[in-house]
């Protein structure tokens, strides 16, 4: 695939994916960077754009699950606030409900990509919800997000 | 599907999505609309949903993003750079191959006794293709990576979906069997002269331990793999031996990737 192919509702959708699950826009744009660095030519081999897709929000979660998290000293503007504290959630909820806020996925290939059940990944996405509303509120003002 | 089950799979519901409702979101819907006593906690969820969503609504691609993603699709390998080739996924392929070969041989003789629910039914499907030749098959040129489409054109199944790594397989010709009135597309595959069979797992219970892992068994002078993702139940199968399976399911490119 010629990732420069993939439409802009997808590329929006795979940045806010990445924002959400690295915390921080500029890490997103970096790991986007290195996450197609890695998949190299075999994306190249994978001619559905959905596929592609796949290949590549897998990569970006191994990548999410391998780094080692930075705590936040500066207060955060709402989406930055936002992005902090959907970083700091638990597999698999983090990735099931950064994909599904992104709108990359239908629900039932979100739990096929992370190879549990709807089941599982519909409670992976209610309690990824409920801990993400413990650490941010909308409504109110947004202090730095300290590590757990 | 009680109530708080519906609550769960609420967690699902994602509004404006470009994507149909899940039936088990909808379902869920339903029935919490249905309960007042949970009416307040759908519209909380709801409403914190839209918060986020707004929050995520500035959040785009920037442009810098798209240049250098064209920029590093333009980027010519370098000549004589041999660690940027020795570390190309091919070249690791040909290195690690026969350790994978050997590897996976090890692994499926470990596993010979391996065994999960739904075997019997993986078994009668396989059976379809000992006992009946090709004439039931209806000509494709496609590649496999096509046919979860062409079947959803077809037959109306949705998600039946071939697994990435036989995206490239053609597909010469396909067959939809009904066994215990549930739908099994069998499709006939090259290189390779191997058949794909794409299935529900609920339908016929099948169910393992590792989603996403091989389960290799053999009838006769025919070997399957078969493999579970989500409700995705995905056979292939061929002529030959367990040694046979391994070695095939080795040269897949996720196989090689590791």
């Amino acid at each position: 695939m010629q990732t420069t192919d993939l439409s802009t509702e997808t590329l929006n959708g795979l940045y806010r994916f990445a924002t959400l699950l690295f915390g921080r826009r500029e890490s997103a744009t970096e790991a986007i960077l290195s996450a197609l660095r890695q998949c190299g030519t075999q994306l190249e081999q994978i001619r559905r754009e959905k596929h592609s897709l796949a290949f590549l929000v897998r990569t970006l979660r191994d990548l999410r699950i391998k780094m080692v998290e930075e705590p936040s000293t500066t207060p955060l503007e709402p989406t930055e606030a936002l992005a902090a504290a959907f970083s700091q959630l638990v597999e698999p909820g983090r990735t099931a409900l950064a994909l599904l806020y992104a709108d990359l996925f239908p629900f039932a290939e979100i739990a096929s990509l992370l190879h549990i059940s709807v089941d599982e990944v519909a409670e992976a996405l209610d309690g990824a919800r409920h801990a993400l509303a413990a650490k941010w509120n909308p409504g109110e003002p947004t202090p730095p997000i300290s590590q757990p | 599907m009680n109530a708080k089950a519906a609550q769960i799979f609420l967690a699902a519901r994602r509004e404006n999505s470009r994507w149909p409702v899940d039936p088990r979101v909808e379902k869920a819907i339903k029935i919490v609309e249905s309960k007042p006593e949970l009416a307040s906690y759908s519209a909380k969820w709801q409403q914190f949903d839209h918060a986020v969503l707004a929050a995520l609504e500035p959040v785009t691609a920037p442009e810098s993003l798209q240049t250098a993603i064209a920029t590093l699709q333009a980027l010519p390998p370098q000549k004589g750079d041999w660690k940027r080739y020795a570390f190309q996924p091919a070249i690791l392929g040909v290195i690690f191959g026969v350790l994978l070969i050997c590897g996976f041989g090890v692994y499926f003789w470990m596993n010979r006794a391996d065994s999960f629910p739904g075997l019997d039914a993986a078994q009668e499907m396989l059976s379809v293709a000992q006992n009946a030749d090709n004439s039931g098959l209806e000509p494709v040129d496609k590649s496999a990576g096509e046919m979860g489409d062409w079947l959803f054109l077809k037959y109306g199944l949705e998600n039946f979906m071939i697994p990435v790594d036989f995206a490239n397989f053609k597909a010469v010709g396909c067959r939809l069997l009904k066994q215990d009135g549930h739908p099994v597309a069998l499709i006939a595959a090259e290189p390779g002269d191997v058949l794909f069979y794409v299935f529900r797992a609920g339908d016929f219970g099948v169910t393992v331990k590792t989603p996403g892992q091989w389960h290799v068994f053999v009838q006769d002078d025919w070997v399957a793999a078969l493999r579970v993702d989500g409700d995705n139940g995905f056979m292939v199968a061929k002529q030959g031996d367990e040694d046979a399976m391994a070695a095939f399911l080795a040269k897949l490119p996720s196989a090689q990737a590791k």
